[in-house]
């Protein structure tokens, strides 16, 4: 735990989508997204976001990259209140703030070649005189395992885990602080996905980069990730450690979520937990806890209040989860430990 | 990501500069392009010589008929209609040409800004277009006309003919451009929501920079699409106002009120052909002319899953059955199938010579990674693959004793959805979006054994009740898009279920799933399989799901299966390289945080050129073995019901 | 689905009374004085007067909204270049000829474009496609004053029963609403191809064949409603280009409708007969718009519901 402010701070972040306006242009209903996230990232830290969809994970990220706007709360970047600076200070701080998307095919102009779109942020932000820019592009394909003259080549030529090697270039061109992951690796074949995967941890090693990383798959979020925040229904249900969250889960959804991975051994003896039913819908969302509609463990409590996100008094390691049974509900361990003999 | 993505033209994009190359490649449209050159000279040209002439009245030679002076003959006040067809063709066409150009301008600008501004702008924008839409064209072109004839004429001092023509051609352009607002704002739309914008936005450019860089170079597309279409749309529109009178005025001549002229001296007794065969003739071949030439451009661009190629090889005849020793009969055995497909200009073959077999009441995994077959086998089986782009080159699949590759197609229609059935990866474009998801289901059951509607119907509701769909009674009255994700999958298993099959194939069913969807419906379809014994043949990318639910695995790699046996035994002591080294790169939860193993190098392109075993140049185990380079290995047996196509599978 | 109606419904009324407000601006902005025929003297002042009192024209707020009235209650004023005719006779008079064929025009582009659209996108690359495509390029091409003139001279010259000019019989209707058909009959014939085309590609398409269902029962209940969509919401757009057509065929077959007065009101500035006639325009085309997007929510459930989940 550094003393220093945090890289990232979010406090209190709401977004909340309007649908169906009127024909006067009022907004009837809405969509809530994020419904009150708090957490920080301190520099050269790993974050995990993981949920399903509809868990507002997505919109987090845009929400702090100014894509979409904020309803309500403050996100500090490196001290500055991103919604209160002018449009030339947020060009400014948007070259510390970079992303990588997760769709390769999707996030690249398909009419640019890739040297263009690498060295587009540099453009953008007159870093660099043109001279130097092919240089430095070079040596950003290298560094993310192209070779340089593949920088005349468009989208459509590479593989999906190259246009995403490229996507990961464009974000490094201008050296930022801070990268966000939007599910890079979702789309991308397995032994590619491990090829990707191994390239974020090597160049975050290298850079200190503080990484925001989203995604559904936990094993990924495991091995990459300093801590995890678990989201659900637009609100964090456990925040912690990743080795403590991911081994000793206290909220009941991320046992059923962490027991609902296909693990590898064949008919793991663990029985999984199955979450019954559908996922209640962004519209209306349960009265109380909004887990408690699927919840095999919930009372009276539950669908009354909503449970605030808290430390447990046994918990180390600076844990916080979001249930009111936290004290009473012992899981076993979710993941069973490595056999050493059956594993390849 | 399916195979079946790989089917699609990989080297289109539009508008390169191999376009006009391969536009200008068809025969009409390079006979269309030279007849548009040599109107457009001539007129040109001609019109040099024609403009002093073209107004010359010689009334006692009114109406001559075409001869060797006046190629052409005389109109109705004796003038010569030659020069006036040359004069008129460069009028009308310089109009029609400039006034498209000035329409795709505005409306370019115009659909720009409503597409990237705000909800309140952009409806502003619109209603504007909507209700200059219910204005008929006519009078708004006549109004424009009038009003532009008072302030160029009026206040300006233009001569009389140059500002008919401007006027005509603002005119015209100034109302022709609310289609092009239109195609251009959903243009804008739907690229705005495109990742690559947002890390546009996310870099820090401006929103016109974003418009100039990443929005027009997309657009140009479609938008040149627009113009094929707009430019001789133009042309009729000026001949149209010319023959109504209130377009080009004479004496100065257009092919529209030239053919007015011609229109007007039918109705007497005697036919002056010439009056209205010239300039009708022409105006009409030219026009066609540019159509063709639009359509080819069209054709070239938008080139995708609807080209069309004919299958170039009949189907192979059965090739004769060898009898097997009879151990438990399998209900599915596939035996050295090659699937071909069309891949750009080239025939490729995409599935070489795989082997499986089912048994009834297991579940048979067939895992591998994007191009490496799965889909085009699991299509095969049910002889649905896409007509035109790929088909069965070889092989046999026997199917209860059935060879299902030499079946008619009659014959196989019965199997299909009777004894074999399928369910596909994307459940919201897989099922009809018009239709209720109850009359989707009957369908399937009607299939199975006729009988009425109303009876097929209230089996459909049970059946989605099996699928564990809730309140299946208020859902089967619904569509497609009002149910979740989720939903849609079980109602497209509940579709494939009722026709009672003895074997279905799942295609990866859960890829696009939430992880505690995917638990839920995976766990569903082994509930279903054990209740119905049904065969269940599930394809998939993901190890965890073949470890929890499959009684087999065969694993494929670029077209062919390189190990295949129980799961148990592959996943714990896998023999092929691929297989252990796709083992190793999976993420695990349980242990700390470690360096994932990889696979050097990327999976090979269908139909790439690679001699010897497919998998050696990525293989750790290849510097020993000569034979991995130049020689395909066989298969072999490799433990109880276990088999391995690797030359050092030993190793 | 009511409220999507009623929506639309109320629309209508708001919508029209745009037209007429941006066309009333157009008509009175534009130079000309509508009481003074081309190039004869000019009026004195007093007479003038008298004649805008006497058509409620004294200036153009009052003229505005005393129109407005009239035409709410059914009064379409006077036309001011035909002496003696109200607006209203003269549009009756010719209007049921005008939508007469106008509306036989569309019926037969719908008809025949759909259905050799259809045949062409199932038989790919055959001589029923050549032909389909070669009429839809043709009808695209050929401007509709040619195609009438070709009407008018074959069948006058071959079949002399079929004369041009007179107006009496029903077969009178067809020629016109032939030529007038063969435009949008060429665009709907290529929009029905290319849509019946792409879906016949598709993936639910596919999931109705692993059904086991044959062709026949694939194409009738699964492609064919999908693949028409977007011919229907293009019948709005034809509908309007219909009538500009009209002007054209009506001027070639001397067929005594409303688009020749309509020109002519519009180059004389008879100012309450364009008045007139776009309202009548304005409304067929707009009703027709809606009934049109109507049939379109009837068709497709996705128009209506909004977030079920």
């Amino acid at each position: 735990m550094t003393h220093a402010p945090p890289l990232l701070d979010v406090r209190n972040l709401v977004v909340h989508f309007p649908l169906d306006a009127d024909w006067l242009g009022r907004r009837k209903r809405a969509i809530r997204a994020v419904d009150g996230v708090t957490f920080q990232l301190a520099a050269g830290e790993t974050l995990g976001l993981v949920g399903e969809s509809g868990s507002g994970k997505s919109t987090i990220a845009r929400a702090i990259l100014r894509l979409v706007p904020i309803t309500s709360g403050k996100v500090l970047f490196e001290g500055l209140d991103l919604a209160t600076l002018s449009p030339a200070e947020l060009r400014r701080v948007r070259r510390r703030l970079q992303v990588v998307f997760q769709d390769p095919v999707g996030s690249l102009n398909p009419r640019m070649t890739a040297g263009d779109i690498i060295a587009e942020p540099l453009h953008a932000h007159a870093i660099l005189p043109r001279r130097s820019r092919s240089a430095r592009v070079a040596e950003l394909l290298e560094r993310v395992g192209l070779r340089p003259e593949h920088a005349g080549r468009f989208p459509h030529q590479f593989s999906g885990g190259q246009r995403q090697r490229i996507g990961i270039a464009r974000a490094l061109a201008v050296n930022p602080s801070l990268l966000i992951c939007d599910e890079p690796v979702s789309a991308l074949d397995v032994s590619v996905q491990s090829q990707i995967v191994n390239l974020l941890a090597d160049l975050r090693e290298q850079q200190g980069l503080a990484c925001l990383f989203i995604a559904h798959s936990l094993a990924v979020v495991r091995q990459l990730c300093d801590r995890v925040a678990v989201l659900y229904l637009g609100r964090i249900v456990e925040i912690g450690p990743a080795g403590d969250v991911l081994i000793h889960p206290r909220h009941p959804y991320t046992r059923a979520l962490l027991s609902a991975v296909p693990g590898l051994s064949p008919r793991s003896s663990s029985t999984p937990v199955p979450i019954l039913g559908e996922p209640p819908s962004p519209l209306s969302p349960p009265s109380g806890c909004d887990f408690h509609t699927r919840c095999p463990h919930a009372e009276a409590t539950c669908r009354q209040e909503p449970p605030a996100l808290r430390a447990l008094p046994a918990s180390r390691l600076g844990s916080l989860v979001a249930c009111h049974r936290a004290e009473d509900l012992e899981f076993p361990d979710a993941t069973p430990k490595r056999d050493p003999s059956a594993s390849p | 990501m399916t195979d079946i993505a790989l089917l699609s033209n990989p080297d289109s994009a539009d508008s390169d500069p191999g376009t006009w190359r391969r536009v200008l490649a068809r025969p009409p449209a390079r006979l269309a392009a030279a007849w548009i050159v040599l109107v457009l000279l001539a007129c040109t040209l001609g019109s040099i010589w024609a403009a002093p002439r073209h107004a010359e009245v010689e009334l006692q030679a009114a109406r001559a008929a075409p001869s060797l002076g006046e190629p052409m003959g005389r109109d109705l006040l004796g003038r010569p209609l030659l020069p006036r067809v040359l004069l008129g063709g460069l009028i009308s066409l310089g109009i029609g040409a400039w006034a498209a150009a000035l329409s795709m301008l505005l409306g370019v600008a115009w659909g720009s800004v409503a597409g990237l501004s705000g909800a309140r702008v952009d409806a502003v924008l619109m209603r504007v277009v909507d209700i200059l839409y219910g204005l008929p064209y006519v009078l708004l072109v006549i109004l424009l006309r009038v009003a532009l004839d008072g302030l160029l004429r009026q206040r300006l001092g233009w001569g009389h003919d140059l500002t008919q023509v401007t006027i005509l051609l603002l005119a015209i352009g100034g109302v022709s451009w609310l289609t092009m607002a239109r195609v251009v704002r959903s243009q804008v739309l739907s690229l705005r929501v495109r990742p690559f914008i947002d890390a546009a936005r996310a870099i820090g450019l401006s929103t016109f920079a974003i418009w100039r860089r990443h929005l027009l170079p997309n657009m140009a597309g479609p938008i040149a699409v627009y113009a094929t279409l707009t430019i001789p749309q133009a042309i009729l529109q000026e001949s149209f106002l010319s023959f109504l009178g209130i377009g080009v005025q004479p004496p100065l001549p257009s092919w529209g009120n030239l053919a007015a002229e011609g229109v007007s001296a039918i109705n007497s007794v005697q036919s002056f052909w010439w009056l209205l065969a010239f300039p009708c003739g022409l105006l009409t071949l030219t026009l066609l002319a540019l159509n063709i030439v639009g359509d080819a451009f069209r054709d070239v661009v938008e080139s995708r899953a609807t080209s069309f190629r004919p299958t170039p090889h009949a189907p192979p005849a059965a090739t004769p059955v060898v009898r097997r020793a009879a151990r438990s009969p399998a209900l599915l055995e596939i035996t050295d199938l090659h699937v071909n497909i069309w891949s750009g200009a080239r025939c490729v073959e995409a599935v070489r010579g795989v082997s499986l077999d089912l048994v009834a009441g297991r579940t048979l995994a067939l895992v591998g990674e994007s191009g490496c077959g799965k889909s085009l086998t699991a299509l095969s089986l049910m002889r649905l693959l896409p007509e035109n782009t790929a088909w069965i080159s070889g092989g046999r699949i026997d199917f209860a004793g059935v060879d299902l590759v030499a079946l008619s197609e009659r014959r196989m229609r019965e199997i299909r959805g009777r004894q074999i059935a399928m369910i596909f990866q994307e459940p919201m474009s897989a099922l009809n979006p018009l239709m209720s998801i109850g009359l989707q289901v009957a369908e399937a059951v009607r299939q199975r054994n006729g009988g009425p509607r109303s009876a097929a119907l209230r089996e459909s509701v049970e059946w989605l009740r099996e699928v564990g769909i809730s309140d299946p009674a208020r859902r089967s009255r619904q569509y497609p898009h009002e149910l979740s994700g989720g939903m849609r999958q079980r109602a497209m298993i509940a579709m494939a279920i009722a026709a009672r099959p003895r074997l279905l194939i799942a295609d990866e069913p859960t890829t696009a799933l939430d992880p505690t969807l995917q638990q839920q419906v995976l766990t569903l379809l082994s509930d279903l399989q054990k209740r119905h014994h049904m065969a269940l043949l599930l394809i998939t990318h993901d190890l965890g799901v073949v470890a929890q639910t499959a009684d087999d695995v065969a694993v494929m790699y670029a077209g062919r299966v390189v190990e295949r046996g129980p799961v148990r035994d592959v996943l714990t002591h896998p023999r092929h390289p691929y297989t252990a080294a796709l083992l190793r790169c999976v993420p695990r939860l349980d242990g700390p945080p470690e360096r994932l193993a990889t696979i050097p190098g990327t999976v090979p392109a269908v139909g790439a050129d690679i001699s010897g075993c497919r998998f050696h140049p990525r293989c750790d185990r290849v510097s020993d073995d000569p034979r991995c380079r130049s020689d395909d290995p066989p298969e072999e047996a490799a433990g109880d019901r276990h088999r391995v196509r690797c030359w050092r599978a030993d190793s | 689905m009511l409220n999507r109606i009623t929506r639309r419904a109320l629309q209508v009324p708001i919508v029209l009374l745009a037209i007429y407000t941006v066309t009333f601006v157009m008509v009175v902005s534009v130079p000309g004085n509508p009481f003074q025929r081309e190039g004869s003297r000019a009026l004195p002042p007093m007479l003038e007067q008298a004649l805008r009192q006497r058509y409620g024209m004294e200036n153009n707020w009052t003229f505005y909204w005393r129109y407005l009235g009239r035409v709410l209650q059914g009064d379409l004023g006077e036309s001011l270049q035909y002496d003696n005719w109200s607006c209203s006779e003269i549009i009756a008079a010719g209007l049921p000829v005008s939508a007469a064929i106008g509306l036989a025009a569309i019926l037969i582009a719908l008809v025949f474009g759909t259905l050799l659209g259809a045949i062409a996108a199932l038989h790919r690359g055959r001589l029923v496609d050549l032909v389909a495509t070669s009429i839809a390029v043709l009808g695209v091409s050929t401007p509709a004053f040619v195609i009438a003139a070709v009407l008018l001279i074959g069948f006058s010259v071959t079949v002399p029963v079929l004369s041009a000019g007179t107006w009496d019989s029903p077969l009178d209707l067809l020629r016109p609403a032939v030529a007038l058909a063969l435009a949008p009959l060429a665009y709907i014939l290529r929009l029905t191809r290319q849509s019946m085309a792409e879906v016949l590609v598709s993936d639910f398409i596919r999931t109705a064949r692993a059904k086991g269902l044959s062709q026949a029962a694939v194409i009738w209940r699964h492609a064919l409603r999908n693949g028409l969509l977007p011919t229907l919401s293009y019948l709005g757009p034809a509908a309007a280009a219909a009538m500009t057509g009209s002007f054209i065929v009506e001027r070639v077959f001397n067929v005594p409708g409303l688009g020749t007065h309509f020109v002519n009101s519009v180059l004389n500035r008879d100012q309450m007969l364009i008045l007139a006639t776009v309202l009548v325009y304005s409304t067929m085309l707009v009703v027709f718009n809606l009934l049109v997007d109507l049939a379109y929510g009837l068709i497709d459930p996705r128009i209506q519901s909004k977030g079920a989940a």
